[in-house]
């Protein structure tokens, strides 16, 4: 039999209507009943969504609150600053034509009550402060005056008198009228200081704020030379229009750096930073759980693309083209990820409300709330492109379903790779991620370095999950049948073993990192304070009292060592050629650049620290100044032997070669410097001295506070177990930042589970039918699916602990250049913790399966 | 016994032929191997023409189908449907063909779950482009007597109804080959037989080609011609007793 070409044609017909306007009406009618499937979805994109709109507009809110109040946080138009003397006359002079000025002074003090001594952050303010504001004082009248005081009144800071920080009631049990000491002299508790208009914006402080009256601190005595005091002459302009013309004609005036200018547009310099970093650390976090949640998404995608298999294979045979298959599925998938982010954008615009109401606490920043558009934008971008990226490759297999599957009894999707031009599609998309993330974080590094972190991450969670599947692949088939049935639920091809590794295995590694870091830097700190770190620093010694402190100090019977160095403040104004104004405030180490720093001069190297390059200058060198600079600031910001720094100290312009750097171990206790100059530089500058005392016993080290307080009135002693406190409250706080990282993304790896205890429900209900009729009892059921998450959560756990582990060793052993110990007893409470998780969560989802009855389900089978 | 003719195209009896298979061999792979489903069929099947498919399970009569629908690819021979050769056409080319020429009719119904009765006859229409698919779509439900169920989803349709919902969407766009498999298979006999009516009739309607499938002999006799296929290959073909009264 022969066909007669002639009569017959092969051309290609049109294909069939695949217009966005057929999709659209295919997605409406096709959506009805699919809502419910996607709850998981909708839950963990709403999440992500919110969590990044939240910090955004938290962070918009901040930056609103910082440039609204900034004459509030300024405490004027223009703030001048200079360390241990006043701003010069003719710079005081020349403000004074431009408005009102007011005077503090800052410095550090020890307040004593009967025999107890505390730190205490002091401040001596003039008649005119505040410019700005009304300070809220709580105080008995008669002694006060009037509690409450109107901006400008005069303060209730009659000499003797002191107000102090609500933090002192609690510490020393001082109420108002009570008496202490400071310095040498003797004051009264006039109030206590609610809330103090121009103090910095900051969550760290040092000590608890004294407010007295600039007569009341000259009667102490504290104001001698060389006492580390930060003077603030602040400036309230007459006229507003005259601001730019002052804050020039200032500038130019104050040119040769001794005095630092602020004005309004620098109204709370760390703090921006701050922000600018907790807003990038935070969203991605949520970007994190937003990526994790994405493999929720695929899962939770196939799961309901599997189960709408016979609806494409019909459309298809009636003539749908792939295209048009696409399109009415990617409609319905982006429809229901678009009410999960609208969901989430609608939660980011309210939660900012509460997350102030719980930030105001800790921030002194006015904040008012208002919806801020772009960080929503940029949120609900986020949304969108994460769903469109994981749901493509299931959309991408479901157009190749096959027309064909309707005459056979084909479950499963078409596996493999979708077409060349998804994968292009998802690449471009992820690069609009990356796109989004950079508009997000405003840094480049950062998130080049997030997104292949992530991916290497993942990459290598994936490998893992890999070989220990073939591991298990690889062990006899075990006699007990749940065991077996569990084992090979998972070494099944197609199982989703692999998701629930990276999902879970990201969060766990995380956890994982933290905590044998933590423990590690914990111990460290610990062991270092009982071996090495001397019992206190004493500072503010006086050039005159050096002498007869180390004679106190060495005299206290118990303290078996007391090391001294004399030290003055001054800024950087220029390093290696370059002005400091023009290095990146971000980079590591740019707190050596962004305050006063502290400064010595040695004829000899010191002690700890060894010269990694170049050489130490003679011992009886006085030539011109020479500096020795640490290793890791050196490499931060990029000079080494042969640059030259400059520094401004009490508005004198030194400049310096760097001849040698040291490699230096900042958690030592020992007293380090980033920078020491040579002798015959800086001893003419008023100075004090810093001491150490090493102290045998608790005993030795209270004596010898008790010893130098009786004799010295004006020296400030900082407990070294205090500041370890401090810095382990600060390691916690970080720990604890990150640990919320990994929450969010357990939180997400938990929608993962979720997606795929629903990508599995239609086999696990044929198989759970199948046994039933064969005899399976539901506990026998029960324990095989318990067996079988529990296995998929140590395999995750296991794939955590490698990769935590390592993490963490690398950064103990290289970063920090210590010991690494591994804590296994952490390691196997986070594995078992991971497993039972994963065990109970996954067979809550898997439940409602048990309970289905075998003969309704068999007919359809 | 109905010969084929060898040169198909060349002969008055069959210019009209709307489904040419000429040494049509499908093979697939299956754990054990590369499984021969169909073994050269050769095959002419007129416009209009009724033509009942028997034979034991396995045999190839469903794999029959699914190459006449375009559904599964020949391995070797050729097959020309509506005066196309599809033999190697690309999958949206063959969608768009069953879309304007080929209507299914299936065992298990596949009407689209979350779509009214109306708007699962409606999609092929739509899928064409054609404005008045709502009003065709009613015409056709109309035609098999379901003018009352229009807006019902197919969960609230009897099994009867359900078919009948089926079998207005494939000739809806009016085909040129209509393709049952197994179109009672799921039903009891009372309302197969509503079923069987309803198809025949809508075939006759609509002037098309009607190939069943089916295990059963009797309803395969209703047609004109009745092949049998076993171990893939056609070892009967003849003229129904209603076939030569037609004639």
């Amino acid at each position: 039999m022969t066909l007669q070409s002639g009569t017959h044609n092969s051309t290609p017909l049109p294909a069939g209507d695949s217009g966005w306007g057929l999709a659209w009406r295919l997605a409406r009618r096709e959506i009805r009943g699919s809502l419910s499937r996607f709850r998981v979805f909708l839950g963990a994109l709403m999440l992500g969504v919110a969590a990044i709109g939240t910090v955004g507009s938290v962070a918009e809110a901040m930056r609103d609150g910082i440039s609204g109040n900034a004459r509030l946080l300024l405490g004027g138009d223009i703030e001048m600053r200079t360390l241990y003397a006043e701003p010069p006359a003719e710079v005081v002079s020349l403000a004074r034509q431009y408005g009102t000025l007011a005077r503090t002074r800052e410095m550090r003090a020890m307040l004593q009550n009967a025999d107890e001594r505390k730190l205490v952050a002091l401040k001596a303010v003039d008649d005119s402060w505040p410019l700005v504001g009304t300070p809220e004082i709580v105080g008995t009248p008669e002694i006060v005056g009037t509690p409450e005081i109107e901006g400008g009144a005069s303060l209730p800071l009659g000499p003797g008198t002191i107000l102090i920080d609500p933090a002192l009631t609690r510490a020393m049990g001082l109420q108002v009228g009570d008496t202490a000491r400071i310095g040498s002299y003797e004051v009264t508790v006039a109030g206590i200081l609610a809330y103090e208009p121009d103090r910095s914006v900051s969550f760290i402080t040092f000590g608890p704020r004294i407010l007295m009256s600039m007569e009341t601190l000259a009667a102490t005595g504290l104001d001698q030379p060389g006492a580390m005091i930060t003077h603030r002459l602040r400036l309230l302009l007459d006229d507003q229009t005259e601001r730019v013309a002052a804050t020039a004609a200032l500038k130019a005036a104050t040119a040769d750096g001794f005095v630092r200018l602020r004005d309004l547009l620098d109204a709370a310099p760390g703090f921006d930073v701050f922000i600018d970093r907790t807003e990038v650390f935070l969203v991605l976090v949520g970007l994190t759980a937003l990526l994790i949640g994405g493999l929720g998404v695929a899962g939770a995608v196939r799961a309901w693309l599997s189960s709408r298999m016979p609806v494409i294979a019909t459309l298809k045979c009636l003539g749908a083209p792939a295209r048009l298959i696409f399109r009415t599925y990617l409609l319905q998938v982006m429809l229901i990820a678009g009410a999960g982010v609208a969901a989430g954008v609608v939660v980011a615009a309210i939660a900012p409300i509460f997350a102030i109401d719980l930030l105001s606490s800790y921030v002194t920043v006015p904040i008012t709330m208002a919806i801020y558009p772009l960080p929503l934008a940029i949120a609900a971008g986020f949304g969108v492109v994460t769903s469109f990226l994981f749901a493509l490759w299931p959309l991408a297999k479901a157009e190749e379903v096959r027309a064909a599957n309707l005459f056979r009894q084909l479950n499963s999707m078409p596996a493999g790779r979708p077409r060349g031009i998804y994968l292009g599609i998802a690449a471009v998309t992820l690069m609009v991620l990356a796109g989004l993330a950079f508009a997000a974080t405003r840094d480049l590094m950062l998130t080049a370095s997030f997104i292949g972190g992530s991916l290497a991450a993942i990459a290598l969670l994936a490998g893992l999950g890999e070989i220990l599947v073939r591991g298990l692949r690889r062990l006899p088939a075990p006699r007990y049948v749940p065991a077996r049935l569990a084992l090979s639920a998972i070494t099944r091809p197609g199982s989703p073993v692999r998701s629930v590794i990276i999902a879970f295995g990201l969060g766990l590694s995380v956890l994982v990192t933290v905590a044998l870091s933590q423990t590690n830097i914990s111990r460290q700190i610990d062991t270092r304070v009982s071996e090495d770190a001397p019992a206190w620093f004493f500072i503010d010694i006086q050039p005159t009292q050096i002498d007869s402190f180390m004679q106190i100090a060495e005299g206290t019977p118990g303290i078996s060592d007391v090391g001294r160095t004399p030290m003055l403040r001054g800024r950087i104004s220029e390093l290696g050629g370059r002005s400091s104004d023009s290095f990146d405030m971000k980079n590591g180490s740019a707190w050596v650049l962004r305050g006063d720093r502290a400064l010595t001069w040695s004829a000899t190297p010191p002690e700890t620290g060894e010269i990694i390059a170049g050489s130490w200058w003679q011992s009886d060198y006085s030539g011109p100044p020479l500096a020795s600079m640490t290793a890791e600031e050196a490499l931060d910001l990029g000079v080494w032997v042969g640059d030259t720094v400059v520094f401004n100290v009490l508005g004198r312009r030194i400049k310096a070669e760097i001849v040698n750097i040291r490699d230096v171990e900042w958690e030592s206790f020992s007293i380090n410097f980033v920078f020491v100059l040579s002798p015959g530089v800086l001893e003419a500058a008023p100075h004090s001295w810093m001491a150490t005392t090493y102290a045998n016993d608790d005993a030795a080290a209270t004596a010898v506070e008790r010893n130098v307080a009786t004799e010295f009135a004006n020296i400030s002693a900082i407990s070294v177990r205090e500041a370890v406190d401090t810095a382990q409250r600060v390691i916690g706080l970080l720990g604890a930042a990150v640990q919320l990282t990994a929450a969010v993304t357990l939180v997400a790896g938990l929608a993962v589970l979720a997606g795929t205890v629903a990508s599995t429900e239609a086999q696990r209900l044929a198989d759970s039918v199948i046994l039933k009729v064969l005899g399976a009892t539901r506990i026998a059921i029960t324990i095989a699916w318990l067996l079988e998450y529990a296995l998929l959560g140590v395999l995750a756990a296991a794939a955590a602990t490698i990769i935590g582990t390592i993490a963490s060793w690398a950064m103990i052993e290289t970063l920090l250049q210590s010991d690494f110990e591994m804590d296994f007893g952490l390691v196997l409470i986070t594995t078992m913790a991971g497993a039972a998780g994963t065990a109970v969560l996954g067979l809550i989802g898997a439940a409602r399966t048990l309970g289905r009855k075998p003969a309704p389900l068999l007919r359809e089978i | 016994m109905h010969t084929p003719d060898p040169d198909i195209g060349s002969t008055s009896s069959t210019s009209s032929a709307v489904i040419h298979l000429l040494e049509a061999r499908l093979s697939l792979f299956s754990a054990d191997g590369m499984v021969e489903i169909l073994r050269g069929i050769s095959l002419a099947i007129g416009a209009g023409e009724t033509v009942g498919v028997l034979g034991p399970s396995g045999a190839g009569k469903t794999s029959l189908l699914m190459i006449m629908a375009g559904l599964e690819s020949l391995t070797t021979g050729r097959i020309d449907l509506a005066g196309f050769d599809i033999t190697r056409m690309p999958e949206d080319s063959l969608a768009a063909l069953r879309r304007d020429h080929v209507g299914i009719v299936f065992q298990a119904f596949r009407l689209i779950p979350s779509m009214t009765a109306v708007q699962n006859v409606a999609v092929p229409l739509e899928l064409a482009g054609r404005q008045d698919a709502q009003e065709r779509a009613a015409a056709a439900l109309a035609s098999v007597g379901l003018d009352h169920r229009m807006t019902h989803l197919p969960d609230q349709l009897s099994g009867g109804e359900q078919q009948r919902v089926a079998i207005a969407r494939a000739i809806a766009p009016r085909p040129r080959i209509l393709l049952a498999d197994e179109p009672t298979g799921n039903l009891d006999s009372g309302t197969s037989e509503k079923v069987i009516a309803t198809l025949f009739d809508a075939t006759r309607a609509a002037g098309a080609a009607l190939v069943l499938v089916t295990h059963d002999a009797a309803l395969a006799e209703r047609c004109g011609r009745v092949l049998t296929i076993e171990d893939g290959q056609i070892t009967d073909d003849r003229v129904t007793a209603a076939g030569a009264a037609h004639q």
